[in-house]
């Protein structure tokens, strides 16, 4: 009963918050609400008893990659209005490809017969250091590239040096 | 006593009856709370003491878990509370003494001890203004955002062995994660304000704060890495013996991580030299330019309460904890002692040091705080890998390594106790005579 | 005691509304916004099934794996956005459909 309460507590404000985001124009508020989803999802982590990663879900992406993006659009919406919500036809396409993914994704969950598998109790950060260097050492050693990499890539590509180009005419400016 | 002029209206409701009653005793009223304050202050503090004592040893074994939890989370509650009002006290007299001057000395009885409240109660009179042109709802959302991150790190936080609301595996990173949800509302209070200055505060408290966790999580893990465990319990429990068996001075890596964890935190607190995101001399008052009344009192609040949070991490994997300097001797007094004179520490540094750029900060982080705890993480984690029977030559060394550094560490106590006293007893001489004849309290 | 159930109707859900604003939204880093919903519900998912399916933490390495390419992935896109929008002063997408720089 607790358990589905708490349950209830947190998967609300994750769909309310898509909802809200799909209805919003306001694009810091649309990060905001991000930001409400991605903690509301490390609490469910927490219900399920996976401690190390609710509190990495919201170090690293509440922390970091929210910020992140809180950042981005600071830095870009002061534009000219751009269009931000789809027209009449677009909508309809829209709610009918989501309704229809929606229905063929629930019916097809709802067929499946779940077996349940044992709990698995809560456990440590160790463990799961265990498994990351033991069972998913490769995937690790990838995972670490692959951050290098993307901060390589990333700095590369902000340093500032194109000439800019506004948006009416030809003329060019420097910053 | 005031007399108000009042227009021949009658008043009806109980909203106006208050306003009546409050203009026609309230002066009364206040100044008999502010001439008795420190009376009713400690009263309060010596009920909630007798209250949380009595339901710990009495209570406690017949309650309910969430009535405990009630009862401890409000006590937290009041200590956060306390913690920030007495740091905002403590911060305006070591201003006014490294300027040579006295601070506050009139309200309450004894060197000025009850500004906090009489300010609380002025910041709670004012008119709460949000600008016309403010994103409202995020405007008043903003305040909230930050102080109550702040407030449940506390939850994680243990004030001695057994003195701790949640013993988690992951309590060191639940801390550090809450502590990073409180950039955000400093964000979303920037961004709302609608003001350039505001906006540019914002900006760079993103930039700071995020920069600045990388190097404070690596030095904090450099002791992780030396005791085995993100359990806080387990952290502190690992320096039992003594003041030589503190983590501070198990290796040198560790020394220096609690430096750099200390100048990370500094950052993250939004605290002088960094203190960029509110900037007086730049941008008026950065993000909380535009907050006024008791939301403004909430990012003041937020602050201080921050600033104990990390005093008290760097006290529970550098300092020990709750252990005394001699084993056998632990109590939470010793964990709020130490964490305070951090916090006490952090405020020299404001009133001491010059801001400085935006730019010399971030170069300040990536190329050497960052380089530099990744050396520390290096070298900590290898020290690990020969720190142990295995390798009998390396435990030797690695003892007179030990007892060096506590002795490096007893020598800077002392000098520091030299100092205060020295300075303490030549007062006259070094400050010059400072007008305390005039004053209430001195 | 729930089962996994309800968490995967909800990961279903999220992946629903997070594809819907990549569909819907023209403003890049709103996109990028959608494409979190996407890896949370994957995400999600993977923790429900390791906690009651198989028992064992291989879910959980993946999510967090999953959190890591996530982050990894918002840098790279944030990063492009912003050249995008030095270079034509906008981050609406239906405007980058030139090929030279």
């Amino acid at each position: 009963m607790l358990e589905k309460a708490i349950f209830l507590l947190f998967a609300v404000p994750t769909v309310v918050a898509g909802v809200a985001i799909l209805l919003s124009k306001n694009i810091v508020r649309m990060a905001f609400w991000l930001i409400a989803m991605l903690i509301a999802v490390g609490g469910l982590y927490f219900l399920m008893g996976a401690y190390f990663l609710g509190v990495i879900q919201i170090m690293v992406y509440v922390g970091g990659v929210a910020v992140l993006l809180v950042f981005g659009v600071m830095l870009t919406s002061r534009q000219l209005a751009p269009k931000l919500r789809p027209g009449p036809m677009e909508t309809v396409w829209l709610a009918a490809v989501s309704m229809a993914l929606l229905l063929g994704l629930v019916l097809s969950v709802a067929q499946v017969r779940w077996v349940q598998g044992p709990i698995a109790s809560p456990n440590s950060p160790a463990e799961i250091g265990h498994s990351v260097m033991g069972d998913f050492l490769g995937p690790f050693e990838l995972a670490s590239v692959l951050l290098l990499v993307a901060m390589l890539g990333a700095a590369y590509l902000a340093r500032p040096k194109v000439p800019v180009q506004s948006p009416e005419g030809s003329k060019e400016t420097t910053i | 006593m005031l007399v108000l002029e009042r227009p021949k209206v009658e008043y009806r409701g109980w909203s106006l009856t208050i306003v009546r009653l409050a203009t026609k005793w309230g002066p009364w009223a206040l100044a008999l709370l502010l001439r008795f304050a420190w009376v009713i202050f400690f009263a309060v503090l010596v009920v909630l003491t007798a209250f949380v004592w009595i339901v710990g040893r009495f209570i406690n074994p017949l309650l309910p878990w969430f009535l405990r939890d009630i009862v401890v989370v409000v006590g937290l509650l009041a200590f956060a509370c306390i913690v920030a009002i007495i740091g905002i006290w403590a911060e305006r007299k070591v201003s006014a003494r490294i300027q040579s001057r006295l601070g506050p000395m009139r309200s309450g009885a004894w060197h000025g001890w009850a500004q906090s409240l009489a300010d609380g109660l002025k910041f709670v009179q004012k008119e709460d203004l949000i600008p016309h042109s403010a994103d409202q709802p995020l405007f008043r959302l903003a305040p909230y955002v930050t102080l109550v991150p702040a407030f449940c790190a506390y939850l994680a936080i243990p004030f001695g062995a057994s003195w701790v609301f949640r013993d988690s595996d992951v309590g060191l990173l639940f801390v550090l994660a809450l502590l990073a949800i409180e950039v955000l509302g400093v964000i979303m209070a920037g961004w709302a304000s609608n003001s350039k200055w505001s906006l540019y505060g914002a900006m760079r408290a993103a930039c700071q704060l995020v920069s600045y966790e990388i190097p404070m999580g690596l030095s904090l893990l450099v002791g992780v890495a030396a005791v085995g465990s993100l359990s806080l319990i387990d952290l502190g429990r690992a320096q039992e013996r003594g003041w030589f068996s503190w983590l501070i001075f198990q290796d040198p890596f560790l020394f220096v991580a609690f430096f750099t964890y200390y100048i990370a935190s500094l950052a993250s607190c939004k605290r002088s030299p960094f203190d960029l995101p509110e900037g007086e001399s730049e941008l008026v008052a950065g993000f909380h330019t535009e907050y006024s009344g008791f939301r403004f009192v909430m990012f003041f609040f937020a602050e201080y309460v921050a600033m104990f949070a990390v005093s008290a991490l760097a006290t529970i994997i550098f300092l020990g904890g709750w252990n005394a300097p001699v084993a056998g001797w632990s109590s939470p007094w010793w964990f709020v002692i130490k964490s305070a004179f951090l916090v006490w520490v952090q405020m020299w540094f404001r009133w001491t040091l010059p801001r400085i750029r935006i730019d010399q900060v971030m170069h300040a982080c990536v190329k050497y705080l960052l380089p530099l705890t990744l050396l520390l993480f290096l070298g900590g984690s290898a020290w690990q890998l020969y720190d142990n029977p295995a390798h009998p030559a390396f435990t030797v060394f690695a003892n007179i390594v030990r007892a060096v550094l506590g002795l490096i560490g007893l020598g800077l106590v002392g000098l520091y106790v030299f100092g205060a006293g020295y300075g303490y007893y030549y007062r006259q001489r070094l400050v010059g005579s400072m007008v305390r004849k005039h004053l209430p309290g001195a | 005691m729930m089962g996994p159930m309800p968490y995967v109707i909800l990961s279903v859900l999220l992946l629903v509304l997070g594809l819907a604003i990549v569909i819907s939204k023209r403003n890049a880093i709103v996109m990028l916004i959608g494409v979190e919903f996407i890896l949370n519900a994957a995400a999600l998912n993977l923790v429900a099934f390791s906690r009651h399916g198989a028992g064992d933490l291989s879910g959980q390495t993946a999510a967090l794996f999953v959190i890591v390419i996530a982050s990894a992935e918002a840098v790279v896109a944030l990063a492009i956005f912003l050249n995008f929008y030095h270079r034509i002063a906008t981050v609406d997408i239906d405007r980058g459909d030139q090929l030279r720089g």
